[in-house]
């Protein structure tokens, strides 16, 4: 081979090295990453429908708002809302706890529910076949009523690099555009599990 | 040209890499100055997770609402708003958690101290929502609040005039160990404050029957 068909052949390969590169960058970067691969799965329903996801049946069977909880003695107020949804568990095969309980709003919003009061749905050991129901309590914006929203439950595991949740029930409460409560309210709250 | 450029040297090739990687972590901040001078009580921080605005520090003997310790408290009352999309808790939405937005540095007697890259910091021990007292664990997208960052110090240690607290900045990024996507502390964004401490001990002494 002459010296100049030698540099093109090698100037070539380090072209081609170059664009391979490159295209792996954007081959990696449109692949879906782990956390999208590994998302939960969601089985969706209204509220007042029961949703059966792999570990439980869950129901959402009423929705409260208020500016001012009140908690035996406690009186708990906010800038945004207080939102408290009545679900009832039933767990299928074995014993559980439902420990994941968010609500989502329209504006892309997830809210953990308050630790401001007691709240006893989330860690209520739940034996198969027999229903429990209380309320879980969540603190809001209020630009986020009106916007829609759902409630999301599941049962999490640990894994090895952390947290995931199991496959979920997503429950909608409100549509998006629904009238979004405006007056102030004062409620009592019973952080009590009943079976 | 690919006959020139072939024709290089590795040196040649070694010294044109080096100044394009030069040139390029210019273009993502690598050649700007370092540090920024400390902010005062008062000015908003903004960052991608929070908007941090520092008020006051103390330093108390007591609070009703803390756990019972022989130890005295350092507080920090700032206005917290949370930028990001979800509520600041546990690690389960991959959200920092409710003390990750502050950190003390260079303050003696601290507990549950922790050293990373060489520098020593603590995580606040509780949080208290300023309308009402309560320890909480939570802060929530868009419900701005007035709270207390509290962290035990040895009893009796002497009390400076200043704190330097750092608010913390994060960029959401993938581990390169997991692989996974998560918020990651960005130093280069971190901002210290400066405020003054008051000495608060004598006035908050617990109540003894």
């Amino acid at each position: 081979m002459t010296a100049a068909r030698q540099t093109g052949s090698r100037t070539f390969s380090g072209i081609m090295l170059v664009v391979v590169l490159v295209a792996g960058y954007f081959i990696t970067k449109a692949a879906p990453n782990s956390d999208k691969l590994e998302r939960s799965f969601l089985t969706t329903a209204h509220a007042g429908e029961s949703v059966t996801t792999r570990q439980f049946i869950a129901k959402v069977t009423g929705v409260r708002y208020a500016t001012i909880l009140k908690e035996g003695t406690k009186t708990r107020n906010t800038d945004g809302a207080w939102v408290l949804v009545k679900v009832s568990f039933t767990a299928l095969s074995k014993e559980i706890i439902v420990d994941y309980g968010d609500l989502v709003s329209g504006d892309g919003r997830t809210f953990a529910p308050t630790d401001r009061v007691t709240q006893n749905m989330l860690s209520a050991t739940l034996q198969p076949g027999i229903p429990a129901e209380g309320e879980i309590v969540f603190e809001v914006p209020r630009s986020s009523l009106g916007q829609g929203i759902s409630d999301r439950f599941g049962v999490i595991e640990h894994i090895l690099y952390g947290l995931r949740k199991d496959a979920m029930a997503n429950i909608i409460l409100t549509e998006q555009g629904e009238a979004s409560w405006l007056e102030p309210a004062t409620i009592t709250y019973n952080p009590e599990v009943k079976r | 040209m690919a006959a020139g450029l072939a024709g290089q040297s590795m040196r040649t090739w070694g010294a044109a890499a080096g100044v394009i990687v030069l040139a390029l972590s210019g273009l993502f901040g690598g050649l700007d100055q370092a540090g920024t001078p400390p902010a005062k009580p008062g000015t908003e921080i903004v960052s991608p997770t929070w908007k941090v605005t520092i008020h006051s520090a103390r330093v108390i003997a007591s609070h009703p609402r803390l756990s019972k310790t022989d130890n005295q408290w350092i507080g920090i009352t700032a206005r917290i708003e949370v930028v990001v999309d979800k509520s600041l808790s546990s690690s389960l939405n991959k959200v920092p958690p409710i003390g990750a937005p502050l950190r003390l540095t260079g303050v003696a007697g601290i507990a549950n101290e922790s050293k990373q890259y060489g520098l020593t910091f603590a995580y606040a021990d509780s949080v208290l929502l300023k309308r009402d007292d309560a320890v909480i664990r939570v802060l929530h997208p868009g419900l701005p609040e007035e709270v207390e960052f509290f962290w035990q110090q040895k009893p009796g240690t002497a009390v400076p005039a200043q704190l330097t607290v750092r608010v913390i900045a994060m960029v959401w990024r993938k581990d390169s160990i997991t692989n996974y996507e998560e918020w990651k502390e960005d130093d280069s964004k971190t901002v210290e404050v400066v405020v003054p401490l008051s000495d608060q001990r004598a006035t908050t002494k617990a109540v003894t029957s």
